[in-house]
C-alpha cells in the first residue's frame, strides 16, 4: 500500500509540477480585486537580499493550477470536517449565514482626533457624524453559538462620547426595528448594506435633520442583478455559494453628475454588472469628487459629504432634498475638504462610514 | 524554502529526484544531493551559503590535521570548537550579551543587529559531532571534502534538524540501499509529516495567536490553559512533523536517521519526556557535554551541576532570550527534583504522574513562547491564578466549539494509537485512500495560505 500511495502522491506531485509551469498564466484576480505577482527579474540585489526568492513564492502560489478550486476545497473542509466556526475572519453561521467579524480597533484616538480637528476648521459650521454598524452588530442573534466578537457599539460609544460633532447616533435601534420588520439590511456575501439598509440609513438621517423621509413608494424598486457576489464570498471563494441581488431605488429627477468633472446624468454605471465588483455601480464606483446637481428640485440647499463605499448607495435617497451635493473620496481628494465647504458656503456636511471598515481606512485620516 | 512549501514539493523535489533516481552511480548521486542542497540554502540564505561552506572546508581541514599529528590532536580540537561555537555565539547570542551587559554593569554598548543564518544551530552542532567522533576515534577521518560537504549541508536536516551525529550516518554516505520500498516508505513518512505541519500545527497555532494575542483582561482562566494547549500542540506537531518529513525525505534516498520524537506527550515524568523529545538534541549534549563533563560518575553534587548545566545550554540553544534560559531552569529543576526521588514517587501514582507532567510541560511551553516578560506575567497570572477572576466565558466555549476536531486529532495522534491501528489490514488498505485526499487537502491548505484577498483598496 506504501508503494501505491507513493505512486498516486508522485503523480499528483508531477501533474500539478507540469501544469504551474505550462499552464497560461492570468495577470489579475477578479475575485481578489488585485493583481497577482508577476515573474520577477534577476538582479544580483534582489538576488543577495532574497527578495528575489521571496517573489518566486508568491509567483508560485499565485499562479497555481487551479487555485480557486483548491481555496473552495480548503474553505468547505475547514467548515464541514474541521467544523470551524471563523473561516477567514468570517463567521459561519447555522442558518447558512456568513457575517464577518469585527477585528479589535486600533485607531479609535486618531479617529476622534480627526473628526474634532474637522469639525473645528468648520468654525461653527454643523458637521453631522453617522457611524453604521454592521451586520455582526445587527444580527448578532444569527451569529454561531458562543461567539463573542468585539463590540462595535463600544467603539461607537467612544467615538460619539469624545467628539463635537452632530452625532446621528439613533441608526443602530434603526436598524434593529427594520431588521424586526424582516427586512434583509446587510447582503449576505459582501459587507456592504444593502440599499434596503441604505435606506433605513436615510431615514435616521432624515429624523435628526427634522426633515420628512421620502416613503419608499416614491421610488421604483428594481432588481438589477441575482449574481452579486461580493467580498465575503471573495474571502471564503467558496465556488459552490449562489450570488445574491442587489435592488436599486430609482426615481425621476434631472441630475447632472460630475464624475471628476466627467458628466452624466445617472448615479448608477449599470456596465458594472459585467463585473464581479458589481455593488460599484452605485455613483460609479469611486472619484476623488463626484458633484451631483438637481435640475428638479426647488430647494437650494447644498451639501458636502466625506464618507466611505456605504454612502454610495444611500445617495440616491439624499438627491431630491438639495440642490447641490458634493461627495469627496479623501484619498485622492487633494485639498482640505472644510476649505472647499467655507469657499463655497456649503450649508449642511455629513460624515458617513461603516464600523467594519473605518478603523483601517486610509481615506478617513486625511479628512480636514 | 520550508518543506510544507509549494516551491520545495512541486518543483524542487522533482527537480532533485528524477536526475537522482535515473543515474546508479553513488558518488554521482551525492553530487547531485550537494548541489541540491547548497542550492536549497542558497534559496533561503543567499549570503551565509559562503559562510557555512567554509566553516565545513575548516572542519575538514581541521579533522585531516588532527589525523596526521596525533599527539597534537587536542589542539585542533580546540580550535575547531572555538570556530563552531564562536560562530554561533557571534551570529546567535552577541546581541543578547551585550544587552545583558548593557543590563547588569548599566554601560550602553550599542547592540548589534546581526542576521541569525538558518540552521546554523544545526550545522555548528554537526560539525562538532564530526569532529568530536574523529577526536574520539569513534569514526575514521573523512577524506572527501564531498562526503562531509553532503553530511552536514545535506538539505532533508540543514535547517531544522534533527541532528544527526557523524558516527551514525558515516558508512551511509558511500552506501547505502536506494530502492522503490525505501521511496515508498520515505514518501509516506514525509507526508505524515506534512499532515502533522499543515493540518495540525498551523491551525493551533492560529488558535493560540489569537487567545494570546487578543485583549488579555478579557481572557479566562479556562481560556488561557486552551490557549496554552494550542500552542503546545503547535510546537509538537510543528517539530515532529518537520522530523517526520526530514526522515522521509532521508529514506527517500536512502538514508537512514534516528527518530527524534518518540510520543512525549505520553511522559510520566519530566526525565523521560526529554527521553522522548527532540531526542537528537539530547543525546547530542548527553554524548558530547554530559559525558564528557563526567556525567554521573562524579558524586551526586557533580551530577547535578552537570545536569544543571546541560538544561542551561538546551534552553539558550532554543534562542537567544531570557525566556528560553528560563525554560531551560524550569525542566532542570523538575529533572533534579524527580532525581532526587520524587521520580519514585511519580511511578506508583499511574494518572497523576502524567497530569504532573503535562502540567510541566505545558507551563513550560508557555514561557517558551513568550519572549515579552510582561505579558508572560500577565498570561501566567490568568492562567494559574485566575487573576481576571473569570474561569470561562463565551469565548472560550466558542474557541472550544471550533478547534474541537481539530484538538481531538492532536490528542489521539499523540499517543501511540495509530502505531497500533496501522498494523490493522483493514487501516492498512483505507491508507491508500486517505493518503492521497489527504495530500489534496494539504495542498488547498498552502494554496490558501497565500490566497490573499485585497478587498478594500477601492473603497
Amino acid at each position: 500500500m506504501n508503494k501505491f500511495i507513493s505512486v498516486t502522491v508522485t503523480i499528483l506531485i508531477l501533474a500539478l509540477g507540469i501544469g504551474l509551469i505550462f499552464m497560461p498564466k492570468s495577470d489579475f484576480s477578479e475575485n481578489e480585486n488585485r493583481m497577482l505577482q508577476e515573474f520577477p527579474k534577476l538582479s544580483f540585489n534582489d538576488f543577495a537580499s532574497g527578495e528575489y526568492m521571496e517573489d518566486i513564492t508568491l509567483y508560485i502560489s499565485d499562479h497555481f493550477p487551479l487555485r480557486d478550486g483548491f481555496v473552495t476545497l480548503k474553505t468547505l473542509f475547514a467548515e464541514k470536517v474541521m467544523g470551524n466556526k471563523l473561516v477567514n475572519g468570517i463567521y459561519v453561521c447555522d442558518n447558512g449565514m456568513y457575517i464577518e467579524d469585527y477585528k479589535k480597533p486600533e485607531n479609535t484616538q486618531r479617529l476622534i482626533d480627526t473628526f474634532n480637528k474637522f469639525c473645528k476648521n468648520m468654525e461653527g459650521r454643523q458637521v453631522d457624524l453617522m457611524l453604521v454598524p454592521t451586520a455582526v452588530e445587527i444580527y448578532d442573534d444569527k451569529l454561531p453559538p458562543f461567539a463573542s466578537p468585539l463590540s462595535q457599539l463600544k467603539t461607537m460609544d467612544k467615538i460619539y462620547s469624545s467628539v463635537e460633532c452632530n452625532n446621528i447616533d439613533s441608526l443602530y435601534d434603526e436598524l434593529i426595528l427594520e431588521k424586526e420588520k424582516g427586512k434583509k439590511l446587510f447582503y449576505g456575501l459582501d459587507h456592504h448594506w444593502t440599499t434596503e439598509g441604505a435606506y433605513a440609513g436615510y431615514t435616521t438621517w432624515c429624523r435628526a435633520k427634522g426633515i420628512e423621509p421620502q416613503p419608499e413608494s416614491a421610488f421604483d424598486i428594481k432588481t438589477v442583478t441575482e449574481d452579486f457576489k461580493g467580498t465575503i464570498y471573495s474571502k471564503l471563494n467558496d465556488i459552490t455559494l449562489k450570488g445574491e441581488e442587489i435592488k436599486v431605488y430609482e426615481q425621476d429627477n434631472d441630475l447632472t453628475v460630475l464624475y471628476d468633472g466627467e458628466e452624466r446624468d445617472s448615479l448608477y454605471n449599470y456596465d458594472y454588472l459585467d463585473k464581479k465588483d458589481k455593488y460599484s455601480l452605485f455613483l460609479n464606483n469611486i472619484h476623488s469628487l463626484v458633484e451631483i446637481t438637481n435640475n428638479s428640485t426647488d430647494s437650494t440647499r447644498t451639501l458636502a459629504i466625506a464618507k466611505d463605499s456605504y454612502a454610495n448607495s444611500m445617495i440616491p435617497f439624499l438627491v431630491a432634498h438639495y440642490k447641490k451635493i458634493y461627495v469627496f473620496d479623501t484619498r485622492s481628494y487633494k485639498g482640505a475638504v472644510s476649505d472647499f465647504v467655507k469657499e463655497n458656503n456649503i450649508d449642511d456636511v455629513l460624515i458617513l462610514y461603516n464600523m467594519n471598515t473605518i478603523d483601517t481606512d486610509t481615506g478617513v485620516n486625511v479628512i480636514y | 524554502m520550508l518543506f510544507s512549501s509549494l516551491e520545495f514539493i512541486f518543483l524542487f523535489l522533482p527537480a532533485v529526484c528524477i536526475p537522482y533516481f535515473l543515474v546508479r552511480n553513488t558518488k554521482v548521486r551525492n553530487i547531485i544531493l550537494i548541489l541540491a542542497s547548497l542550492f536549497f540554502y542558497t534559496f533561503g540564505e543567499p549570503k551565509a551559503v559562503v559562510l557555512m561552506v567554509m566553516s565545513i572546508v575548516l572542519n575538514y581541514g581541521l579533522a585531516v590535521l588532527m589525523e596526521k599529528h596525533k599527539s597534537a590532536k587536542k589542539i585542533f580540537l580546540t580550535a575547531s570548537i572555538l570556530v563552531n561555537i564562536g560562530l554561533l555565539f557571534w551570529y546567535k547570542y552577541t546581541a543578547f550579551f551585550v544587552s545583558g551587559i548593557n543590563t547588569v554593569f548599566g554601560l550602553s554598548f550599542d547592540v548589534p543587529v546581526i542576521h541569525l543564518p538558518i540552521g546554523i544551530s544545526f550545522f555548528t552542532f554537526q560539525a562538532m559531532s564530526y569532529v568530536i567522533d574523529v577526536y574520539r576515534g569513534d569514526t575514521p577521518v573523512q577524506k572527501r571534502l564531498s562526503n562531509l560537504l553532503l553530511y552536514i549541508s545535506f538539505f532533508p536536516q540543514l535547517i531544522a534538524g534533527p541532528i544527526i551525529k557523524y558516527h551514525d550516518i558515516d558508512a551511509q554516505i558511500e552506501q547505502r540501499d536506494v530502492s522503490f520500498e525505501n521511496y515508498a516508505l520515505g514518501t509516506k513518512r514525509f507526508l505524515t509529516g506534512l499532515f502533522k505541519k499543515v493540518l495540525i500545527a498551523n491551525s493551533a497555532g492560529a488558535l493560540w495567536e489569537s487567545i494570546s494575542g487578543g485583549d488579555m483582561s478579557a481572557l479566562s482562566m479556562a481560556g488561557a490553559w486552551l490557549g496554552a494547549i494550542a500552542y503546545s500542540i503547535q510546537i509538537y506537531f510543528d517539530f515532529s512533523g518537520y522530523s517526520d518529513m526530514a526522515i522521509g525525505l532521508g529514506k527517500i534516498f536512502g538514508f537512514d536517521f534516528l527518530e527524534n520524537f518518540n510520543y512525549p506527550y505520553i511522559s510520566g515524568s519530566i526525565r523521560e519526556f526529554w527521553r522522548r523529545w527532540h531526542i537528537s538534541l539530547s543525546t547530542w549534549f548527553k554524548e558530547y557535554l554530559y559525558i564528557p563533563l563526567g556525567g554521573s560518575r562524579r558524586g551526586n553534587i557533580r551530577t547535578y551541576f552537570n545536569l544543571f548545566v546541560v538544561f542551561l545550554c538546551t534552553g539558550i540553544w532554543h534562542g537567544a532570550s531570557w525566556n528560553f534560559v528560563i525554560w531551560g531552569m524550569w525542566h532542570g529543576l523538575f529533572s533534579i527534583i524527580e532525581r532526587l526521588g520524587f521520580e519514585k514517587i511519580l511511578k506508583k501514582c499511574r494518572v497523576i504522574n502524567h497530569i504532573y507532567t503535562l502540567a510541566v510541560v505545558v507551563i513550560g511551553f508557555v514561557i517558551f513562547a513568550m519572549t515579552d516578560f510582561t505579558r508572560l506575567g500577565e498570561y501566567m497570572g490568568v492562567m494559574l491564578l485566575n487573576s481576571n477572576h473569570i474561569i470561562v466565558n463565551d469565548s472560550f466555549i466558542f474557541d472550544l466549539i471550533s478547534n474541537f476536531v481539530l484538538i481531538a486529532a492532536a490528542v489521539i495522534f499523540s499517543m501511540p494509537v495509530y502505531k497500533i491501528l496501522e498494523k490493522n489490514a483493514f487501516v492498512k488498505k483505507a491508507e491508500g485512500v486517505v493518503y492521497p485526499i489527504l495530500f489534496v487537502i494539504t495542498v488547498a491548505y498552502l494554496v490558501s495560505s497565500a490566497y490573499n484577498p485585497f478587498l478594500y483598496f477601492r473603497f
